[in-house]
């Protein structure tokens, strides 16, 4: 008999006729297949922006996925690591994924893990109320979960904030054109602490889009035309005390205790949003100028900000807790 | 309960985790696709109810035999595909022009935006099922009916097939979109209801999820009826309407079975 996996390799990669002959005969045959498959070609045939490797060279189900930075976005020369968890069902269900390098970003929670549509999986409305976008599948795979991450992280969703503060503070300096820069600047010293990181480990990190792109692409469209007014201004004076990732480490008890918190605030974050989205859309005219928008294409608004600038106080603390 | 104070990605877990206890329970006790069984094994599970026993017995004089699918939300998809490969075994025309359809239905889905490395995956195990069930194989008829059958109960086959299923009625929906949007409840947009309701596994099938496949495929498929409706007789649909069936299914609610006909 031949196995599926030896007719179905794709002209890059040979059979792995060891693991999948094995495993037709177990209930997780298509994970391990599925998972022995995308393994193989990640390694043979690297993607841009990130690497993976797995945690235990016994098991299959648990990868650390390296993310770099794209070069000209907020996240240059970041090196985040993370956690990625596979069901035994995949690729019926899809995996978790948790940052271990510190990022403070609207859709990552304290804890590091990560909040983004394509992951959810398929029960009934885990986000009823969301507007449409990229949903699990069992044709989704790692390839095309980290490079929605890497979209993701210059282009939050902020419908469903997982870190309240981070959205806010996101959402400040969006509307403010960049002027309100605690955000760029918090993000920038988190990717410059884990370049840090990258190079004690001996990783260089692609600077330039030439070394990032292992093949020409199309420059990430993310960067957003404000970063230009301030980005050297700021640079410097807030890149001198970086903080240091062993800090940061292995507090999942304290997490946990935050996670109930955030999520009594996510409730009340979510209401506010919606709230402001009814009075944007009157708004809207008033401020078509706005250069800013977010990922669903909605134009910013001057609601959203007043509303954002009314959770100052408690942004400011979180957010300087969170890096000092 | 301490599982009532978890936050919400908790809650999902939990309610996956009891999902999947349901699961393990129902694939434990129930085969994915069953041998072909009399249909009067039904009347067991009616017994005493009247309207039941009644339809069963109608039911009866059109169809000698069932063959039960497992009831994991795949049932339709899983049915179909079983009950339409069986009927090609002995059809080798249909089944030449079908294995052409198949073959040629990647580069479709790959047009539609589906990512091409996982879907090639999916596209090869589904053809290598369709190869291992020709009607041109020496050995037989019987052998290759053989075949199917345990092919349909390898897991990691009997999955894949339905996953491509999906995958090629997702595709239909998405290519006569102005047409099946009017099909669809509420304020979904056809790709909102591709992306929750057809493409991930375990989602139960309508009506539209069976015109959009038979359309794709081109077979016509009967789907018999056993409800609490009124009267004795099981009301029957053909999908599309006015084909003619090769796949005969019976629905009872939340589940298909496949049905043969005397």
């Amino acid at each position: 008999m031949t196995t599926a996996a030896s007719t179905s390799q794709n002209a890059s990669s040979t059979p792995l006729t060891t693991l999948t002959t094995a495993a037709t005969t177990t209930p997780s045959s298509s994970a391990v297949r599925a998972l022995a498959m995308e393994y193989k070609s990640l390694q043979e045939e690297p993607v841009e922006g990130f690497r993976v490797k797995l945690m235990n060279d016994e098991n299959l189900f648990e990868w650390e996925v390296a993310i770099f930075g794209p070069p000209d976005t907020l996240y240059q020369g970041g090196y985040f690591k993370a956690h990625m968890k596979f069901p035994h069902d995949y690729p019926y269900s899809p995996p978790s994924i948790r940052f271990l390098t510190k990022v403070w970003h609207p859709n990552v929670y304290e804890n590091g893990d990560l909040c983004i549509s394509i992951l959810h999986p398929p029960v009934d409305d885990p986000q009823s109320g969301e507007l449409p976008c990229e949903r699990w599948n069992p044709t989704q795979n790692v390839r095309t979960i980290l490079l929605s991450v890497i979209s993701l992280l210059n282009e939050p969703n902020t419908y469903s904030p997982a870190n309240v503060d981070a959205s806010v503070m996101y959402r400040r300096w969006r509307d403010s054109q960049g002027k309100d820069n605690e955000y760029p600047n918090i993000i920038r010293k988190q990717a410059l602490a884990a370049n840090a990181e990258a190079k004690r480990e001996g990783i260089v990190v692609p600077m330039t889009l030439e070394d990032y792109c292992l093949k020409p692409t199309v420059k990430p469209s993310t960067e957003s035309g404000l970063d230009a007014n301030f980005y050297d201004d700021d640079f410097d004076l807030e890149t001198e005390d970086l903080p240091t990732d062993s800090e940061d480490e292995d507090d999942d008890e304290d997490d946990d205790e935050d996670d109930e918190e955030e999520d009594e605030a996510n409730d009340d974050a979510l209401e506010n949003v919606q709230h402001e989205q009814e009075k944007g859309n009157g708004d809207s005219a008033a401020i078509s100028k706005t250069k800013c928008k977010n990922n669903n294409g909605l134009v910013a608004t001057k609601a959203a900000a007043a509303a954002a600038a009314d959770d100052t106080e408690s942004a400011d603390d979180s957010g300087k807790g969170e890096t000092s | 309960m301490e599982s009532f104070e978890q936050n919400d990605g908790n809650r999902d877990e939990l309610i996956i985790q009891q999902q999947r206890e349901i699961e393990k329970e129902i694939s434990d006790s129930t085969p994915l696709v069953s041998e072909q069984l009399p249909l009067n094994c039904l009347r067991a599970e009616y017994e005493g109810d009247e309207i039941f026993t009644a339809k069963i017995q109608e039911l009866a004089k059109k169809y000698k035999f069932i063959r039960r699918t497992r009831p994991d939300g795949n049932c339709f998809f899983r049915a179909f595909a079983y009950s339409y490969l069986e009927y090609l075994i002995s059809n080798n025309s249909a089944y030449q022009e079908f294995r052409k359809l198949a073959e040629a239905s990647k580069e479709k889905l790959v047009q539609l935006g589906f990512p091409s490395f996982t879907l090639e995956d999916f596209h090869d195990t589904f053809m290598e099922v369709i190869s291992r069930v020709s009607p041109e194989n020496a050995e037989g008829t019987a052998k290759v009916q053989t075949e199917l059958h345990k092919i349909f109960n390898e897991q990691g086959y009997s999955d894949y097939v339905v996953v491509y299923l999906r995958l090629i009625t997702s595709g239909k929906l998405q290519e006569d979109a102005d047409f099946y949007q009017n099909f669809i409840e509420g304020d979904f947009t056809i790709e909102e209801f591709r992306h929750q309701e057809v493409e991930p596994m375990y989602k139960e099938s309508d009506h539209i999820h069976i015109i959009a496949l038979c359309t794709a495929i081109g077979v016509g498929v009967r789907v018999e009826y056993l409800d609490r409706g009124e009267g004795s007789l099981v009301k029957a649909h053909d999908f599309p309407e006015g084909s003619e069936p090769t796949v005969y299914l019976i629905y009872r609610p939340g589940h298909y079975d496949i049905l043969y006909p005397n």
